[in-house]
Parts: structure tokens; C-alpha cells; sequence
């Protein structure tokens, strides 16, 4: 976003649009601890400083066709830092949320799409599913010390429910065994679930509060139908 | 004898004065230049006396007794009071033209928005028609908080009884005061939305209907925005009253660069002045708010009451001038920061007005001033003679350092608290002000062997003594000039200001001077 030359008519814009939104942005002394914290300042321009005083403003839709508001990584140190305790973070989601979700960015628009359809963001099949963690608990198995060590799926009255980020049956696979040997040392009696055993819920990052409670219903349903009492929710 | 005060002003901060010492069961006496005073105490054990339509003409003598000469209609009134406090209210400067406006039905003072929301109707209220109000403040010259505070009051009724959208326009906001944070959010809540320019300032124009068209660019967003208010609100600067002004004049009280009755000094805070027994309170040293007021008040009642204790010994240690020495000249009446200097049939000191701060002394081209333990004989006997560490195998310059007692000498306590390293040839002598430095000092040091000698006093502005340091630059200059005519190495005396807190900056200074000496090697008025 850059400065624009054009001369915006304050009869035209109406401040308190945004007004009952629960963010408190309106709070904003612009002292710009935010803009300094945040990891993601200046890619493209982005100052959240600047996005906070245009919802304040009123000058949303702008903000809402902008690049700005899905270059934020939703990580928080700008709320943390703010004195006056603007939910920032959650200010962009909100932002996100006013997007036509056609326009929702590509990858996102498409895995949160089959996240809903398949339960898992690839679309990957059941099957293919198990095999692949069949397969990374054998090399696992491999290893001196852990030749007991299996990857136990769908198992009724487990302690611990894992969910799985898609990336780590994907192109991660190594990264699955650091959790799994340590739940093989604690002696945890754990499971992952043939379905819905997905861990991102990017209904979080396009805004889309709908879908998250989708995705979380359903992890909540397996639970229930497998008697399992504590989740391990990575993401 | 019983304390009496005398007390300038006729407003709520001088009214809780009066009340704060009449409950100590002191006697007061209230003069004002207004016609009538409708101040009326409630039980009490001291005295009170009313003097309406007064005007100061003379303030003679020191603290204790001060000899008040005033003027009602062209009548003399002579009294004698122990203490004065200065309580004048401050008056209102509209800011019209710093904006390049003109008052207008659509273009109005602080003040005057204030006095239409007071009106409690409405009814005529220009307010009602109005969709967009606009505050214009601090963006020339800079604002104050008690201003800031009135803004936000008025902006909060305008969003929320009128339902107006009010545009504050600000260069910094002045937020510094109890409560205006909370206030500040308050209005943020309703709706008001602040517009601060730091780099850049807004375009006002006034159009040939009054009506105003401001034109900026938010620096936040960067985005250029119009603004057509209905109604535009200039800020007021405070200044203080014309008879205020006169009474520092009178009083030979030190003013701020306002005009404010008291210096920006941080040794007169809170309610003194540079004159023992003259204090300042409330408008009077621009203080605004209710609540600082009579907080105000409360310390110079403290102050008052207190002050009769200290006055039944005369102190010894204080200046003397020798009668026989005097020729009169004044130089000691014009330069005493205290006003402790009386032209009486000869010139005296007051003893109770003196500080010791030793500036007459120094000054004094007839050297008929003595300060006991400050005279240079007694400063320089602290240099043991026939000192000279120059005999050692490598050269350690022998540096005398005059410090102020108020920051050079702190400043070099702290630096050796904190492990600065020092020079080992560096001799620190502690003076109360350096303006007590004379040039008999600084010739004593060099020769008593010194290879170096500093002068290091307050920074410009911090002297207890106001000008004391000034003084003390200018002694160091005028020697310095001496130095060059006779081929003396000017290098080796320095004038410097320091703050009590800068050690590091201290222990730089005495070790980038140990180096200059060094490179000049002894000093060749070493005996």
C-alpha cells in the first residue's frame, strides 16, 4: 500500500464504521511499538501501525482488497508490545474474514476448500494416509532402541489424541518421528486418527470463524466416538 | 513577632492560601488590583487584612521583614510582612492568528466553546446545526495540558450530547497532567478522532464566507485528506497577567521566558523563588490544573510557616562587606542572584536573603567582600603547598578542579562510585557556586604548582545562583585572554557543565584534560 495522491473527502468517510468492532483500535496513540515488533514490518509496505488507523478511520475496504492484510503472520508480538492492548492480530483476521472468499489467497482458498470436503488439507485418502504413517513408524522401528515402536491408529480409549499437520505426511515426513519417539520414551499411550486427523485449521487464517468450528467439531467428534480424554494440538 | 504574609492575587489559589495560613493561625494580608474580593474565611485564629484595588510600588528589605510600599488611589499603604507569595491568576491569548484566522460566527476561542456548552439549554447552541467540529491546537506554538484537557472535555460533550464528529488537530498531545490519559480514551470511545502532525502541518484556509477548509496529510496513513468543519475551535496560549509581570519586575523575582513568575529553574521548584521569603504559587508560575493548585498553595503555606523558625539566629557565615573597602560601585547590588544586597545609607548585606553563594565576593573589583571559609585563601589552603608529583619517574599532572557543589562535585562522587578511573594527579575543591571563583583562585592554583586547572559548574539554566556559571565562563574567558598576551598555554584551564548525574561525562572530561596537559608537558610556573 502506498501513499495515494488523491484526496479523500472527510464528508465521505464515516469514522465509526468500525466502531463496534471488539478490537479496541480506536485506542491507537500511534506510538508505533507495534510497527517496530512486528517480524513482518515493511514487506511490501506493511505497517500496522497504519492498518490500525485506517479501521480507525473508517477506511476498511481499501484494507480489505490490500496485499497488507494476509502478509501478517497472525503472531502476535505487536499486541503483546501495544499499550493500549489493541487485539491487532485478531483486527487483521477480522480484516481477512471481509475478503470475497474467491479472493482469498490460492493456497489457502484451496486447502481450507478440501480441508472441508476430504478432512484434510491435500485431499490425501484414507489409505494413503495409513500407509504413509505405517511406513515412517517402520523406520522408526529401525532404529536401535526403539524396535518395539508402533504408530497406533484409531485406537479406542487412547490418553492422547495427536492431530497431524498435513506437511509432515507430505513433504516433512522425518519430522513426525521427533514427536513420536518421545511419546515412545514418556510411554505415552497415544493415537492419530485415520480421518479428520488434521492439525492446521487455516479457517484461523483466512478468517473464516465458520470453517474453524467445522474443523474443531470434528476433531471434538473423534474424540468423543474413541473415548479419548486429552488433545495434542500442535498448531 | 508574629508571621505575617502578604499575598498577591484574588483567585481559588490564592483564596486556599489564605485559608492554609489562617489555619495555621497566621496573620495575612490579601491584595489584589480587582475592585471587590469575595473571599471570606471561615473560623480561624489569625488575622486577616483586605487591600482590594492595590497596586505593588516597592518591595524592600529580606526575608523576615520585608517593607511593602502599595498604591490605592494614589494613597500610600506601608506594611511590614515576614513573607510574600505571589498568586495571581494567568490570562488567555486566543491563537486565531497563529492559523491565519479571524473570529467568526463558525470560528471560535477555546474559551467561548467552553461558555456555550456551560449553557446548560442548548437551545441556541450553534452546536446543534453543526456536523463537524473541529479543535486546532499546539500546531504552531506548543500547547499546554490544562488546554489539552479542556479540548478533550469539550470534544467529549460535543460526540456525545450533540452527536458531532470532532477532529482534534494537534502537533504533540500534551497528555502529561492526572487524568488525561483516561480522558484521552474516553474520547477516543465517543468517537473523536486526533489528527497528530509532527513533520508536517495542516493547510487552514479561510474562505470569504468565514468558512474554514483545512487540507492535510494524516502522517500515519499517508493519505491526503479535506476537511470542511462547520465549526473550527482555536486554542489559547496562557500567559500571565500584566500585573503579574510587573510584581517579578517590582519584586526582582527571576520570570521564565514567558513571563511566568519564576524562573525554569529547578532549583526554585516548587514554589520558590530566587528570593528567600518570596514565593510563587498556582497561575501565577503557570500551574493550571484544580487539583495542582491547591496543592501549590498548600506547599507555600508549609513553606510560610515554616520559615519563622530559621529567623531568630543571624547566620555568621554569611557575606560581609568591609566599610572601609566599598566604593560603592553596586557591582555586588546588581549581581546578587538573591537580591540580598540593601542600599541602605551604605551597602549592606542581608543576612537572612544571603546564600553564600559567593558571586558578590568573587566580583567585587575592590575585593571589600568577605565570605567566612570562602575567601581564596582559605579555598586554596586546601592545595598543600610544595605539592608536586611532577618529581615522580613519569609526569602526573597536577590538576585542580573548582567543582559546584550542586553537580560537578556529585558528579564526581558518583563517578567513583561507579569505578570511573580518574586522574591520579586530579584535585577536586568543592565551591558552593563557581561564580565564587575569582581570578585570585585560579592564579592561587597555578601557583601552588598546578600544571591545569578547571572550572566546572551547572549547566546554563540549572545554576541555584541563576547566572553563577555565567560568571564563572566569563572569569575563565577574560583569564584566558590574559593567558594569550602573556604567552601562557590557555590550554591549561577549562571551563565546563556538567549535571549531577553525568559521571561518566565527568570522568571524560577530567581525562581528555589530564591528556591535553600531558601533551603540554609541566607547567612552567612550578616552583
Amino acid at each position: 500500500m502506498t501513499a495515494t495522491s488523491e484526496t479523500i473527502d472527510l464528508d465521505q468517510v464515516d469514522h465509526g464504521r468500525c466502531r463496534s468492532w471488539p478490537f479496541l483500535q480506536d485506542y491507537c496513540v500511534t506510538c508505533a511499538l507495534c510497527a517496530g515488533s512486528c517480524p513482518a514490518s515493511g514487506i511490501d509496505g506493511f505497517d500496522p501501525r497504519m492498518l490500525v488507523r485506517m479501521v480507525s478511520l473508517g477506511l476498511v475496504e481499501e484494507l480489505v482488497e490490500a496485499r497488507w492484510p494476509w502478509i501478517c503472520t497472525l503472531c502476535g508480538k505487536c499486541e503483546n508490545v501495544c499499550p493500549m492492548e489493541i487485539d491487532i492480530a485478531d483486527l487483521v483476521r477480522k480484516i481477512r474474514s471481509l475478503r470475497d472468499r474467491e479472493k482469498v489467497p490460492g493456497i489457502l482458498y484451496k486447502g481450507l476448500a478440501a480441508a472441508l470436503e476430504t478432512g484434510n488439507n491435500l485431499r490425501l485418502p484414507k489409505e494413503d494416509f495409513i500407509f504413509i504413517i505405517e511406513d515412517v513408524a517402520e523406520e522408526v522401528a529401525e532404529e536401535p532402541g526403539f524396535e518395539e515402536f508402533k504408530a497406533p491408529v484409531d485406537k479406542k480409549g487412547a490418553n492422547l489424541l495427536t492431530t497431524i499437520h498435513n506437511k509432515l505426511v507430505n513433504t516433512h515426513t522425518e519430522d513426525l518421528k521427533h514427536w513420536w519417539k518421545i511419546f515412545h520414551a514418556a510411554q505415552e499411550d497415544w493415537t492419530v486418527t485415520s480421518e479428520n486427523w488434521e492439525g492446521t485449521s487455516w479457517g484461523y487464517f483466512t478468517g473464516d470463524d465458520a470453517a474453524m468450528k467445522v474443523m474443531a467439531g470434528r476433531i471434538v467428534e473423534q474424540m468423543e466416538q474413541l473415548e479419548i480424554k486429552n488433545l495434542l494440538w500442535p498448531e | 513577632m508574629k508571621d505575617k504574609t502578604l499575598i498577591f492575587g484574588n483567585g481559588p489559589c490564592a483564596h486556599y492560601l489564605a485559608e492554609d495560613l489562617l489555619s495555621t493561625g497566621a496573620d495575612i494580608v490579601i491584595t489584589t488590583t480587582d475592585k471587590t474580593c469575595n473571599f471570606s474565611p471561615s473560623e480561624h485564629s489569625g488575622s486577616i487584612e483586605i487591600l482590594t484595588d492595590t497596586r505593588l510600588v516597592s518591595c524592600r528589605g529580606s526575608v523576615g521583614n520585608f517593607r511593602i510600599l502599595a498604591a490605592r488611589n494614589n494613597k500610600e499603604i506601608k506594611r511590614t510582612v515576614a513573607g510574600v507569595i505571589v498568586a495571581e491568576e494567568d490570562q488567555r491569548k486566543s491563537n486565531f492568528s497563529l492559523y491565519g484566522l479571524k473570529a467568526s460566527s463558525c470560528v471560535i476561542t477555546l474559551s467561548q466553546a467552553k461558555e456555550l456548552l456551560l449553557d446548560s439549554s442548548h437551545k441556541q447552541s450553534i452546536f446543534l446545526k453543526a456536523k463537524k467540529v473541529v479543535f486546532l491546537t499546539g500546531l504552531v506554538k506548543e500547547s499546554h495540558p490544562a488546554i489539552t484537557e479542556e479540548i478533550m472535555h469539550s470534544a467529549l460533550r460535543l460526540q456525545s450530547d450533540f452527536n458531532l464528529q470532532t477532529y482534534i488537530l494537534t502537533a504533540n498531545l500534551k497528555v502529561a497532567a492526572d487524568g488525561l490519559e483516561a480522558l484521552y480514551r474516553e474520547t477516543k470511545e465517543a468517537g473523536a478522532v486526533y489528527i497528530k502532525f509532527t513533520d508536517t502541518r495542516p493547510e487552514i484556509h479561510s474562505k470569504s464566507d468565514d468558512s474554514v477548509q483545512i487540507e492535510f496529510v494524516d502522517e500515519i496513513t499517508l493519505k491526503k485528506f479535506k476537511l470542511t468543519p462547520d465549526i473550527s475551535v482555536v486554542d489559547e496560549t496562557i500567559v500571565p497577567s500584566d500585573y503579574a509581570a510587573d510584581l517579578s519586575r517590582i519584586l526582582g523575582v527571576d520570570a521564565d521566558a514567558d513571563g511566568f513568575v519564576q524562573a525554569d529553574n529547578v532549583h526554585r521548584f516548587t514554589v520558590f523563588t530566587n528570593r528567600k521569603g518570596i514565593m510563587t504559587a498556582g497561575s501565577s508560575r503557570s500551574i493550571q490544573t484544580c487539583g495542582d493548585q491547591i496543592t501549590d498553595a498548600a506547599n507555600a503555606a508549609l513553606v510560610s510557616a515554616g520559615r519563622m523558625a530559621g529567623l531568630q539566629i543571624v547566620p555568621e557565615d554569611r557575606a560581609e562587606i568591609d566599610k572601609g573597602q566599598c566604593i560603592r560601585c553596586l557591582t555586588c547590588y546588581r549581581l546578587c542572584p538573591y537580591r540580598a544586597i540593601a542600599l541602605n545609607t551604605r551597602v549592606v548585606v542581608e543576612p537572612h536573603a544571603c546564600e553564600r553563594c559567593g558571586i558578590c565576593a568573587a566580583q567585587c573589583p575592590r575585593g571589600a567582600i568577605r565570605i567566612k571559609h570562602l575567601e581564596p585563601e582559605s579555598i586554596l589552603n586546601q592545595i598543600p603547598k610544595g605539592y608536586n608529583p611532577q618529581k615522580e619517574v613519569a609526569f602526573t599532572p597536577f590538576i585542580v578542579a573548582f567543582c559546584c557543589s550542586r553537580s560537578a562535585v556529585q558528579a564526581r562522587e558518583l563517578a567513583r562510585c561507579m569505578g570511573h578511573e580518574l586522574p591520579s594527579g586530579l584535585k577536586v575543591i568543592e565551591v558552593p557556586c563557581s561564580g565564587s571563583i575569582s581570578f585570585d583562585h585560579i592564579y592561587g592554583a597555578f601557583e601552588r604548582n598546578a600544571d591545569g586547572v578547571m572550572v566546572l559548574t551547572c549547566h546554563e539554566g540549572n545554576c541555584h545562583s541563576e547566572q553563577g556559571n555565567i560568571y564563572a565562563k566569563q572569569t575563565v574567558a577574560q583569564i584566558m585572554d590574559m593567558f594569550l598576551q602573556i604567552g601562557f598555554e590557555k590550554k591549561r584551564l577549562a571551563v565546563q557543565t556538567l549535571a549531577s548525574n553525568m559521571a561518566t561525562e565527568f570522568a571524560e572530561m577530567v581525562n581528555r584534560f589530564e591528556a591535553n596537559i600531558i601533551e603540554l608537558g609541566p607547567s612552567r610556573l612550578k616552583k
